[in-house]
């Protein structure tokens, strides 16, 4: 990792998303993505013509539509210009973000705009996925994006009882997130009250993944411009800078989970957050954040992952939740925007991590804006078997 | 294996796979007009961009090129058009609309700026040919795809107006001194080309009486650009407001100016001094004025115009039409000085006097271009023997054309048409066909003219014609 | 019995005979049930492409059984509630067959909420009515002084004028004065039709249906600036637009190159075998084989042979339907996926499979020490060189 020079600084000056909802059947793709596009471009005060390239991503085979790059010029507003489709599966959002980083980063373009959307509705999305495996035996016998295996996991270490439980309240934290979010997708207005009755009526899907547990399938867009410093400084008074990125790939399907501790394997989120903290002098992340827009496909991962990322030893991340401390107003937000779990328009989740993240920087997200002041955000993607995206954004120049 | 392997790849061998996903696609609001309208009205519509001015087709709920929000300017593209490029598709795959072979054509749509693509039939292969007239057959049962167009067809070919003229024209000049030797006066001289002009919407046809009455600027451009295409030289118009309500509004006219201009660049266009019931002599000038088109209607005495009972006699609306011998003269000079050539509408000998009277302080250019109007409630019906009297009143190098209300129009006109005359149709005067059918547009009139006109023997006049037979500015 | 949005429960169950789709039906040989809160409970049997509804304390026999409060369940049969929200937030509960519940949803039509209409009467209430607050007293020039009459005939009709004098807009409901025009209908009917657009007025004076007395002129030029347009109060019901929504399974045929490794891995099945092969730096067996070691980055030349036996280490029991890649339908669920790890290998080198149906139940997972249930291959007879040349796993006895 001996890379991560940056020509020069990059700021994010324009953010714009769609309401997130499951049918979408009023717009086609292109108009779906113009939603966000205009939004972006109303929030940076900017036309069209100010762009000097589009970055524009979405998940392969979700709407079964060859060349989305090609025909949603409509939407992006690509037409004359430099446009570059990147696709990196779930992460895809994170990576469009990483890639406009760079193109500004490196003095190639001084403003470019991102562009991530799904029409999940359109096509099959656990079809769809089936299809990232290897045709000649593992796609004949994967479930998609649906396993029970952290959730096994969890219930192995801390009991069956203590891990359900905590599944559930990081679920109704992040509906009741959702609810203050007005573009997000999902909000079923639940209470903790609740938890015991839905630990027994949810349907399962894999194992003890719940269907409750599980992220919503959404039709939405997401739109983020990036700009040069100097640009960003005369063109807002709120850029909120891009720090640093990472990401961490790994191979496909091999052992993605370990079953013996004798051989522990690969955790990518685990291993991408300690190269960026460390590259970046940050000892406790826990304390140097105030927010975390993590990418959270189902509860249980979630709340594995948060032991990853933050480092934690023991039950730690489970009293983060438990105690509440990951709700707005906590020592430390997880996703004030409702996550994942709220809203899920694949293409664009990773790049609204960054968006909402960028949001709470700049202090304006709206009724799920944390009330204390926001410095420090990290936002991260994940996909594949276990790929991982992190972006750290600072509200001052000053690392 | 019949390729020979490499050594060390002996167990590689190729596997047959598949992928069926099930799949699903929203049209969006935009989609979804585009192929009910088509499905249902049997009609093809685009998006017209009010920034670029380009009509697409398929529609599109955004302009690409200058990104603006185009999604409710929708505009009737007409259901032909020409080919602009294509291709015989010659292999067969599951995924083809059509056995091969068979042809996909780009077509553009009479109203459409953008071509877009469809399946050609009913013709031989060899018989494609970039430029030919296609129009839409429309499928029988629906898949609410773009094939509830089931294919493009070549439209019966007939001779063009052109084409028609050609022979006309010879003949006139091979024989010129008979046709002249025979006429007295010049009239009646069937020797010059006739123009036909459409009378597009007047103040008082609304959509309710027949749907195809155009409304807005770009309504008015197609309905415009329909009747160029089928021989008419002018159109006549009376600006409306989205709801249908006459105008004296100088950007609205204007609009609706610069869009028929826009589309048909050649095309004459009368404005209306009269505009609506109720309007001020002001409103009624100033717009001429503002709008300098190239002709204009001057009317010529105050009369009624009123809404009757034609069965029983019953009075359902007094109005008084005022055109005083001052409104005459000033809006006459007003056109003059403004290089609008004045059509004169005569609804009775008693106006066309008028004129004549008012004519003496020379301020009229020549040669005088007059209108004879049949059947308003107020002025004189069709008689033919009261046609030959107006037309001898008129001066000897003056123009005449004619329109009629309603059944009066297509006997008016063929009668003018014989007498070296012009002729008017249209919407304003007459929703109907001959056959009492409703029109589909003032169009459908103009093809009746251009059939009186080849029936006569008369060459249609084109736009340059016109201009010159009727004393007009350049264009 | 409460009304939410116009619709009682009841409505519902007693229009569903009426909106049954026997195309629906077919296959479906069940009782459900439904027990609204403060309501009351149903009984609904669909059987033989035919369906009763009952309302009845005793729901036995129910294949499920639909609980929800009286709001919630006319909000999702009307669309006024989200029905997955109302599912997913616990407000709809099924008790019961959950799969067998979701045919429910294609045996009815859509229940639509009957639209209450405006008869001739209500309209020229509401149009004369709003009269005097549509007036912009500000347009009225200094010293206007006029009146419009209105006599409307017809069952519905009557007698009003309105009256503008000293910027002041006034209404009474008999003909007075001399007014400035008077407008007559011989049906009020038509003149409602007129206010909202349906019909000119010219169409209608022309066939002789109104008629007009005085300075028709001064009223037509007038009206429009002095008053505000007449809003409809039932223009909101305008039918929505139809979405077009296509629908299908896009099927693609592919050919796949095994290249030598998977190639041998893929043979060795055809003969009963299972191939790993070793990374000569890291010593970890990949199943499948792979031509290099991802972690090493070395290629990988040294091919094992292991199990056909091993234990279980982990087991998925999927639930959701979910697509087969190969023919885009559904599989049957529940099923059982496992990760084996062959004798041979070691820690995480186990390879997916699937545990035969009937033994789901009695799979014991391995973790750490702790060793799982011992699983052996089912060869199919007739192999071809693929991964189902072994139909499943089955417990090792």
């Amino acid at each position: 990792m001996a890379h991560r020079k940056k020509n020069r600084n990059v700021g994010i000056i324009g953010i714009g998303q769609t309401k997130h909802s499951s049918h979408r059947e009023d717009v086609n793709q292109p108009e779906l993505i113009y939603e966000a596009v205009s939004l972006a471009l109303k929030d940076a005060n900017l036309t069209m013509n100010d762009i000097d390239c589009v970055v524009h991503g979405n998940m392969e085979l979700f709407e079964m539509v060859h060349q989305p790059d090609l025909w949603q010029v409509l939407g992006t507003g690509a037409y004359g210009k430099d446009c570059i489709r990147i696709t990196t599966g779930g992460t895809v959002g994170a990576t469009i973000s990483c890639a406009s980083d760079n193109l500004v980063a490196s003095g190639m373009y001084d403003i470019v705009m991102a562009i991530g959307f799904e029409k999940l509705q359109e096509g099959h999305t656990t079809g769809g996925i089936t299809n990232m495996a290897d045709p000649l035996w593992f796609r004949k016998i994967q479930s998609g994006a649906l396993t029970g295996s952290s959730a096994y996991d969890v219930e192995r270490e801390f009991g069956l009882e203590r891990a359900n439980r905590a599944s559930l309240t990081y679920r109704i934290i992040m509906d009741k997130h959702a609810g203050l979010n007005p573009n997000a997708h999902r909000s079923f207005g639940l209470e903790f009250s609740q938890i015991d009755d839905l630990i027994r009526t949810s349907p399962k899907l894999v194992g003890e993944l719940k269907l409750i547990e599980m992220c919503s399938q959404s039709d939405g867009a997401c739109c983020v411009i990036y700009a040069c410093e100097k640009k960003a400084k005369e063109l807002t008074k709120t850029p909120v800078w891009i720090r640093d990125h990472i990401s961490a790939h790994k191979e496909e399907c091999f052992p993605i989970f370990g079953y013996d501790r004798k051989y522990p394997v690969l955790k990518t989120h685990k291993f991408a957050a300690e190269q960026l903290f460390k590259r970046n002098n940050i000892k406790n992340p826990l304390d140097y954040f105030d927010v975390f827009e993590m990418y959270d496909p189902a509860t249980w991962w979630a709340i594995d992952w948060l032991r990853d990322f933050f480092a934690l030893k023991g039950d730690e991340h489970l009293k983060l939740i438990e105690d509440k401390e990951i709700m707005i107003g906590g020592k430390m937000p997880i996703n004030p925007s409702g996550g994942v779990i709220g809203s899920n328009p694949i293409g664009a989740t990773a790049l609204l991590r960054v968006a909402e993240a960028a949001l709470q920087v700049r202090g304006n997200a709206g009724p799920h804006q944390i009330p204390t002041p926001v410095n420090h955000a990290l936002a991260s993607g994940f996909g594949g078997t276990m790929w991982t995206v992190m972006t750290m954004l600072e509200k001052e120049l000053n690392w | 294996m019949t390729t020979k392997q490499k050594k060390g790849f002996e167990d590689s061998y190729v596997v047959e796979g598949k992928m069926a996903l099930p799949y699903t696609y929203f049209a969006g609001s935009v989609g979804s007009k585009f192929i009910t309208t088509v499905r249902d009205e049997k009609k093809i519509m685009g998006v017209r961009c009010p920034t670029c001015n380009l009509v697409y087709l398929p529609p599109r709920q955004v302009c690409d090129k200058d990104f603006t929000d185009i999604r409710d300017n929708w505009v009737d593209v007409g259901n032909s058009g020409t080919v602009t490029n294509f291709t015989v598709v010659r292999y067969d795959d599951k995924h083809m609309p059509r056995k091969a072979p068979f042809v996909l054509a780009l077509i553009k749509m009479e109203g459409a700026d953008t071509p877009f693509m469809h399946i050609l039939e009913e013709c031989k292969f060899e018989d494609v040919k970039i430029g030919m007239n296609v129009e839409a057959v429309f499928a029988k049962e629906t898949t609410n795809t773009i094939l509830d167009i089931d294919h493009f067809k070549p439209v019966a070919e007939r001779a063009s107006i052109q084409e028609r003229n050609a022979g006309r024209k010879k003949w006139v000049a091979d024989n010129e001194n008979a046709v002249h030797g025979k006429q007295k006066g010049g009239k009646p001289d069937m020797s010059k080309p006739v123009i036909i002009a459409a009378a597009l919407t007047g103040a008082a046809t609304m959509r309710n009486q027949n749907p195809s009455v155009p409304y807005t600027p770009a309504e008015f451009a197609t309905e415009a650009y329909k009747c160029w295409k089928a021989g008419a030289a002018m159109v006549h118009v009376h600006a409306r407001e989205d709801n249908g309500m006459p105008t004296h509004d100088h950007e609205r006219i204007r609009a609706t100016y610069n869009a028929i201009k826009d589309k048909c660049p050649e095309l004459i266009v009368n404005l209306s001094s009269a505009v609506g019931m109720g309007k001020t002599a002001e409103q009624r000038i100033s717009q001429i004025i503002a709008v300098k088109p190239d002709m204009a209607s001057l009317n010529t005495n105050t009369m009624n115009f009123s809404i009757v009972d034609r069965k029983t006699g019953k009075i359902f609306i007094e109005y008084v039409f005022e055109n005083t011998f001052t409104m005459l003269q000033e809006f006459g000079k007003a056109m003059e000085e403004n290089g609008v050539k004045p059509e004169i509408e005569c609804y009775d000998m008693g106006g066309l006097d008028n004129t004549l009277l008012i004519a003496k302080q020379g301020f009229f250019s020549e040669p005088m271009n007059f209108n004879f109007v049949w059947g308003v409630a107020g002025g004189q019906a069709f008689r033919s023997d009261a046609f030959i009297a107006m037309m001898n009143a008129i001066p000897a190098n003056a123009n005449f054309t004619t329109c009629g209300v309603g059944t009066d129009q297509f006997p008016c006109i063929m009668q003018s048409c014989i007498l070296g005359g012009h002729m008017r149709v249209g919407l304003e005067d007459n929703i109907k066909m001959p056959n009492g059918a409703l029109a589909k547009g003032s169009y459908e009139q103009v093809e009746v003219a251009v059939n009186i006109a080849d029936s006569l023997g008369r060459a249609v006049a084109t736009t340059d014609e016109a201009r010159a037979i009727m004393g007009l500015r350049k264009k | 019995m409460a009304e939410y949005w116009g619709v009682k429960v009841e409505d519902i169950f007693n229009s569903m005979q009426e909106r049954f789709r026997p195309e629906g039906a077919k296959d479906v040989d069940s009782l459900f049930g439904y027990d609204i809160k403060d309501e009351g409970k149903w009984k609904l049997t669909v059987k033989d492409n035919k369906m009763t509804i009952e309302k009845t304390d005793d729901l036995t026999g129910c294949i499920a059984t639909m609980k929800a409060d009286g709001e919630t369940f006319v909000g999702v049969n009307t669309g006024n509630v989200d029905a997955t929200n109302a599912f997913m937030g616990g407000r709809v509960i099924v008790d019961g067959d959950m799969g067998a519940f979701g045919k429910t949803g294609k045996l009815f039509r859509k229940f639509v909420i009957a639209q209450k209409e405006m008869t001739t009467k209500d309209y020229l209430a509401d149009m004369f009515a709003t009269i005097v607050p549509r007036f912009k007293a500000n347009e009225a020039e200094e010293g206007l002084d006029v009146s419009f009459a209105y006599d409307l005939g017809g069952p519905d009709g009557g007698k009003w004028t309105v009256f503008i004098k000293d910027k002041k807009c006034t209404i009474t409901t008999t003909i007075e004065g001399k007014p400035t025009v008077t407008l007559e209908f011989n049906d009020a009917r038509d003149y409602v039709d007129f206010i909202l657009g349906k019909i000119d007025a010219q169409s209608l004076m022309a066939s002789g249906k109104a008629g007009a007395k005085g300075d028709l002129n001064m009223m037509a030029t007038k009206w429009p600036i002095l008053f505000e347009k007449y809003k409809d109060p039932m223009a909101g019901n305008v039918p929505q637009q139809e979405l077009i929504v296509l629908k299908k399974i896009i099927s693609l045929n592919e050919k796949f190159s095994t290249g030598p490794v998977m190639g041998k891995f893929l043979k060795g099945l055809k003969e009963q075998k299972i191939y790993a092969n070793k990374c000569p730096q890291c010593g970890r067996m990949q199943l499948p084989p792979r031509e290099v070691c991802a972690d090493c980055r070395v290629r990988v030349d040294e091919f094992l042979e292991v199990g056909p036996k091993g234990e279980v280490r982990y087991m998925d029991i999927i639930y959701y339907a979910m697509p087969d890649p190969l023919t885009g339908q559904v599989r049957e669920t529940p099923y059982g996926g496992i990760n084996i790890l062959f004798d041979g290998c070691k820690g995480n080198e186990t390879l997916p499979h699937f545990i035969r149906k009937d033994q789901i139940e009695k799979i014991q997972m391995g973790w750490n020490e702790k060793k799982g249930t011992r699983v052996r291959p089912v060869w199919e007879e007739n192999r071809i060189g693929d991964i189902w040349d072994i139909k499943y796993f089955e417990i090792d006895e």
